[in-house]
């Protein structure tokens, strides 16, 4: 508590500064606020001061929402509302939104961000440290700032580059920076990176590390030379394209691709970190080491973790709300809003069965075996029946089975009841509607039970409830029942592990045709053999993608990668999300279950639009930057 | 019949104009004309070329020099700098000319792997010259460009000016015994704005040195509009130049006068229209190019056989549509093909964009066509630098040694003299005679 | 006594402002029409996604961009009297120059355009159970089509933007101006579309080339 006092008094320092270094009629000496020559004189102070850093980093974690980061203040209500809905990972239990213009911004912050980095270059010569001390301050201070900058980078291409601190003298026009192109912003990103590689220790802890920066560099040169390679997928055009303020040259991702790939083996041949729990004994084994990485990262900080940020606390601005907004209606312990991020079928497809390695497995759910038909049930067609509301998963990827929550499946204790209606004996079908049915003495109910706290699908009540046919699991903590209160949730968020930088990696060698492509193969199978594959399979674009896939799936990754290898227009082009009905048949008794593929119940078509793939630059009025295309 | 297509073409062009009507009061009266000042007229009498329409004619650049030739220059424009001159493992050179023909040669510091010697030709001598307008005459070649860079000829250096002279002397000559086109183009490249200046000099001594626009003495010098054509290349290029859009617009004007002596080919960047990528984002360069006769966009090196279509369709397209209504002539780049590792010391860029037997280059002559160019300028007739030579080459298999480098040959299943064949081809379309589609003819 | 003046000063700073907003409303419009040139034709257009124009008011820095009907037809009867820089962007016609245009009162302004591509002796009608659409292309730049679709919606409006079902078909290769395509969609499989209902159908056609639009046939309506 006393940390998070500091902090914001840390804030309105800098605050105060701002307002008053614009009218010298308020320069006056407040006395109730610390001075920044204070603050950096006391080496506690600098360590405040970084602790305020790194919170400010742009990490897409559990408090990243449409309205930006750390959303886990007073009032974080956005009715769970999450980055994989505007991909293809899931949709929300009530909304239909996709990516609105004012979504996702990062600009006031970065700028910020950049702005108190900025402040501690200048005070890291005059600190009273040793000077090695001052080099991994100077590497944190690199680091941190190529993180800003590759935050504003990937949403609006070429920024503004304020490499040193602004001194105001009288004439607002002298602080205006234009933006630069976007290469040299990403060559910026790769220079800072550079930097804190060159200065970080290999310590692993909670600060950065070299192998974070690393990590980091690989990430961002991925992310540069997609967009090289890339860009040509969805041409634009204006004055923004025509300055090269937007779109990197083709030639220039060869560039790129060398430096993600040598990054990556930088960590990879460190030593240094692994995958954690790399030989399972079975899926069901790699099923649970999957869901307990991310339940608590702490168990790979040896390992797979190479950067954990930190939700310590219960509390405004410390905890975060994935438990509340996620888990299932019937461990919801009195919160109102539970089971709102429903995995789509779209990804459930992508995961591979064990039994035809290196290919999606769509959910067959007919003999007639049409995975594109998604028109509702059709008494003509012949439903594979099941005896079980999950059996027609048998053999998907462990990976899904720690993802989501299938129909039937236990979590905390209880079976999850997943059911989306029922087939009469009469052929009749009553799907999405409360009702229910004697048959043979037992009495059937559409959603599986009577009560809307005794099932976890499909009922609309209170906009809850998955309606894909899918709970979330990734990221919920098992172990304590739900405080049903805002900002409780403690689980920590791994921002770079091992598996992602194998998987940059991969695809920097797939992608450029350059590299050790034995390892870039190796590198994939290893994944997959940490989640129960007994088989590897080649080093192809789509293999790569789709273990990115399903391997980051909820990371909020998979919107960039949509969004830099330019896929976005295509994969959405008037396109619905899936749904799986798991409807109980009364045809036949036993009952048996089938399952229905359809279009997302109460969902409208989505369509991207390319600009898009660039924010827009906010306050071009005063700033005088030149805008994204189509703004 | 010709005739009729032209004013067909013409009213179409009118059409294609918005129409703009407006619902305020009419635009105020125009400020009365000047007094009209009289154009000149020359006697075209005898001239065999009134028109770069319809013609295809290649870039000359008879920068060579052979070490032994009269031009004392040594082996200008085969020595490479960078490396230290001219010997195996340094040239500037990629192909390597086919020598079978030439009567007059000269010893080169480079063997064949059988210990004989390979020899070179120099531009300077009448005999060699005469041999590439003979070719031009035998292929079906129209002309060429004689190109003339600002930068040499200059009164501070009495060679260079001296070897111009004399290639453009030898290249008047055989162009009129053999028929074939031939005009002069000022390249601008390395220029400041003084030298921008002084080309209106050497211009106007070139005009009575060899009576250029005399119809009797010169009767293949290329017309356009009706005077003679000369062409200015390198304006608006955003390769940070000393010189100026406005230094060339000056220049334009005073070349042009107002009588219009002369009428203007500028060579401008491919992205000349839109104003991006190799193009000075100035609009100032379109306001010159209205004021001259025709422009010749330079799109060597931005595209290869691969990305032609996407990257020339909508730019052909576009630049015909903007050249219509502005009425100015437009003729399209086409090239065989790129190979410049010895000019930059660097192996990967032999064959850097390849000429692929021939379908890289038709497949730009039909992307014209088929766009509606009339006409086409083919660089170049005997650029080896660069690699985008099309007369006769000496092929793969023929070549001297050349120590850790190599040369560049034509493949060893083509005849030497295949680029020229196929300019050929190029020709008889754009003359309407033959049938030709977008694929490649076959010999 | 600081508070005080600071509230003076912002209500004289209010105060100001409200004199100084006495500019006239939006007086003046543009319209027009997108004619091909050759066919006289109106160039059918898509109204979201589709070709824009692009205008400019002589020293502001920010342009304004007006929508195209599926028509061809334009109008904004909401503009500034003032001295515009015009120009169509992400067209589906071979590029224009922009233009100065003065608007003063509600001003006509047509463009004649070449296509990128004619669709052309078209014809959607239905079969059985099946929507048929064949037609020719004509197309006037070098580059590939990429795709023919044929696309269906309730909406008059209909086009690739804006359909409930599609059939399509990548051709990415230039278009034989001799050959006749047909493109069909079988009703039933498309979820979206019910039997009983009318529906618009319209065949359209991408040039491959950067931004550009669909080039389309007139519209159909047909009952299913």
């Amino acid at each position: 508590m006393v940390m998070k006092i500091y902090k914001s008094k840390i804030l309105l320092i800098l605050t105060g500064m701002m307002l008053f270094s614009c009218n010298s009629v308020l320069e006056l000496q407040p006395t109730d606020k610390i001075r920044a020559e204070d603050l950096f004189g006391d080496p506690q102070g600098v360590k405040l001061y970084m602790a305020n850093l790194y919170y400010q980093l742009p990490i897409e974690d559990f408090a990243y929402f449409r309205a930006g980061f750390n959303q886990n203040g007073g009032d974080p209500n956005n009715g769970g509302w999450a980055p994989a809905m505007s991909a293809d990972e899931a949709m929300h239990s009530e909304f239909g939104d996709f990516i609105g213009d004012g979504d996702y911004h990062y600009w006031e912050p970065g700028y910020k961000l950049i702005r108190d980095v900025n402040l501690l270059f200048d005070a890291i010569p005059n600190l009273a440290i040793r000077d090695d001390e001052k080099a991994v301050l100077t590497g944190e201070a690199s680091f941190i700032k190529a993180f800003a900058y590759f935050g504003l980078a990937k949403r609006y291409g070429g920024v503004s580059l304020i490499k040193a601190t602004q001194k105001y003298t009288g004439n607002v026009e002298d602080l205006k920076v234009p933006r630069s192109t976007e290469k040299e912003t990403w060559d910026y990103v790769m220079e800072l990176c550079d930097q804190a590689i060159a200065n970080l220790g290999p310590v692993k802890g909670r600060r950065a590390s070299k192998w974070a920066a690393y990590a980091l560099k690989s990430r961002a040169a991925l992310h540069a030379a997609s967009i090289a390679k890339f860009g040509s997928r969805a041409p634009m055009s204006g004055n923004a394209v025509t300055q090269k303020l937007v779109g990197i040259d083709a030639a220039d991702a060869a560039g790129y691709y060398a430096a993600c790939i040598a990054a990556s083996e930088a960590i990879m041949t460190s030593g240094q970190h692994s995958l954690y729990m790399p030989n399972p004994a079975s899926p069901a084994v790699a099923a649970e080491n999957y869901r307990a990485l991310f339940q608590n990262p702490e168990v790979a900080a040896e390992n797979e973790a190479i950067l954990v940020k930190g939700f310590t606390l219960p509390g405004n601005n410390q905890g975060h709300n994935y438990d509340i907004w996620y888990q299932p209606a019937q461990v919801a312990n009195g919160w109102p809003h539970p089971g709102r991020m429903n995995p789509t079928l779209d990804l459930v497809d992508a995961y591979e069965s064990y039994t035809n390695p290196g290919h999606d497995a769509p959910i067959v759910t007919t003999v007639e075996g049409s995975v594109t038909d998604y028109n509702g049930f059709n008494p003509a067609l012949n439903y594979i029946r099941f005896d079980s509301p999950n059996d027609i998963f048998k053999n998907k990827d462990a990976r899904l089975w720690g993802t989501a929550i299938l129909p039937g499946t236990v979590w905390k204790s209880a079976p999850i009841i997943i059911q989306a209606g029922y087939i009469k004996p009469d052929g009749s079908s009553v799907i999405r509607t409360k009702d229910q049915i004697d048959v043979g003495g037992t009495t059937y109910y559409t959603y599986g039970a009577p009560s809307t706290t005794m099932y976890s699908g499909f009922d609309t009540y209170g906009g809850n409830n998955t309606r894909t046919g899918f709970g979330f699991k990734k990221f919920m903590n098992q172990n304590t029942p739900i405080v049903p209160g805002w900002n409780q949730s403690t689980s920590d968020w791994i921002e770079f592990r091992y598996a992602e930088v194998l998987l940059n990696y991969a695809e920097a060698v797939v992608e450029s045709g350059t590299g050790n492509a034995a390892n870039a193969a190796k590198a994939i199978n290893d994944i997959r053999k940490r989640a129960g594959h007994t088989v590897d399979i080649p080093l192809t674009v789509d293999n790569v993608q789709r273990e990115r896939r399903v391997e980051l799936a909820f990371e909020n990754k998979r919107f960039w990668d949509l969004m830099r290898r330019r896929e976005f227009h295509t994969a959405f082009n008037n396109r619905f999300m899936h749904s799986l009905l798991p409807l109980v048949d009364l045809r036949t008794l036993p009952a048996k279950y089938i399952f229905v593929r359809v279009n997302t119940p109460n969902s409208n078509t989505r369509t991207f639009d390319t600009k898009a793939y660039y924010r827009s630059i906010p306050g071009i009025g005063a700033n005088g930057l030149v805008q994204n295309p189509l703004y | 019949m010709k005739k009729y297509a032209l004013i067909l073409a013409a009213v179409f062009l009118t059409l294609s104009c918005s129409k703009k009507t407006s619902s305020g009061p009419p635009n105020p009266p125009e400020p009365p004309d000047p007094p009209p000042v009289q154009e000149v007229v020359y006697d075209e009498t005898g001239c065999l070329f009134k028109s770069y329409n319809g013609l295809v004619m290649a870039g000359y650049q008879g920068w060579f020099a052979a070490e032994g030739d009269a031009s004392e220059r040594g082996w200008y424009h085969f020595q490479n700098g960078s490396c230290g001159g001219f010997k195996p493992g340094c040239s500037t050179i990629d192909f390597w000319p086919d020598m079978t023909e030439y009567t007059k040669t000269y010893p080169s510091p480079f063997q064949f792997a059988n210990g004989t010697n390979a020899k070179l030709y120099s531009p300077y001598d009448e005999e060699t010259i005469d041999l590439h307008f003979k070719w031009m005459q035998q292929y079906g070649l129209d002309g060429v460009f004689m190109q003339r860079f600002v930068g040499e000829i200059k009164n501070t250096n009495p060679k260079g000016k001296r070897h111009f002279n004399k290639v453009l002397e030898n290249a008047l000559k055989a162009a009129k015994k053999y028929s074939r086109a031939i005009c002069v183009m000022y390249d601008l490249s390395g220029c400041s704005p003084e030298d921008v200046a002084y080309l209106e000099q050497d211009w106007n001594e070139l005009q009575t040195l060899f009576k250029l626009f005399d119809n009797v003495q010169n009767p293949t010098y290329l017309r356009h509009n009706k005077k003679p054509l000369v062409v200015i290349w390198g304006v608006g290029f955003n390769d940070n130049r000393k010189y100026t859009i406005s230094d060339v617009d000056k220049l334009v004007d005073k070349i042009k006068g107002p009588t219009k002596k002369v009428s203007v080919m500028l060579g401008v960047p491919y992205f000349w229209r839109t104003l991006k990528n190799d193009t000075e984002n100035s609009t100032t360069l379109h306001t010159l190019i209205k004021k001259t006769d025709v422009i010749m966009p330079w799109a060597v090196g931005r595209y290869s056989n691969d990305n032609y279509t996407n990257v020339a369709g909508a730019e052909l397209a576009g630049d015909i549509q903007w050249c219509a209504t502005n009425k100015v002539d437009y003729v399209p780049l086409v090239f065989p093909g790129f190979s410049w590792g010895n000019l930059r010391n660097d192996p990967s860029l032999y064959n850097s964009i390849p000429r692929l037997k021939g379908d890289f280059l038709w497949k730009q002559v039909a992307g014209a066509k088929l766009s509606g160019a009339k006409s086409l300028y083919v660089a170049m007739f005997d650029e080896i630098d660069e690699g985008t030579a099309i007369y006769k080459c000496a092929r793969e298999g023929e070549l001297p040694l050349h120590a850790d480098k190599r040369f560049v040959g034509i493949d060893a299943d083509l005849p030497s003299d295949h680029y020229l064949w196929l300019t050929g081809q190029a020709v008889k379309w754009f003359h309407g005679e033959g049938t030709y589609n977008s694929t490649r003819p076959v010999r | 006594m600081k508070k005080l003046s600071y509230i003076l000063l912002i209500s004289a700073l209010a105060a100001s402002s409200c004199k100084k907003d006495n500019y006239d409303g939006p007086t003046a419009g543009l319209s027009g029409n997108f004619f091909d040139v050759a066919t006289k034709a109106l160039v059918e257009q898509d109204i979201i996604r589709g070709t824009q124009i692009e205008i400019q008011e002589k020293g502001y820095v920010v342009p304004q961009y007006l929508i195209v009907k599926n028509d061809g037809t334009y109008s904004n009867t909401l503009l500034f009297a003032a001295t515009y820089t015009v120009k169509p962007i992400r067209t589906n016609f071979i590029a224009l120059e922009a233009q100065e245009v003065t608007l003063n009162g509600q001003t006509t302004l047509d463009f004649n355009v070449t296509p990128y591509i004619r669709v052309t002796n078209a014809s959607i009608v239905k079969s059985g159970t099946k929507v048929i659409a064949t037609f020719k292309l004509q197309q006037n730049v070098i580059n590939n089509v990429n795709k023919i679709g044929l696309y269906a919606h309730e909406d008059f409006r209909v086009g690739e933007p804006m359909r409930q079902a599609e059939t399509e078909r990548d051709l990415n290769a230039v278009s034989d101006p001799n050959a006749t395509y047909t493109l069909e969609m079988d009703i039933p499989t498309k979820d979206q579309l019910k039997t009983g209902k009318s529906y618009y159908f319209r065949i359209g056609a991408r040039i491959d080339i950067g931004e550009a639009r669909f080039n389309y046939a007139p519209t159909v309506k047909i009952d299913l």
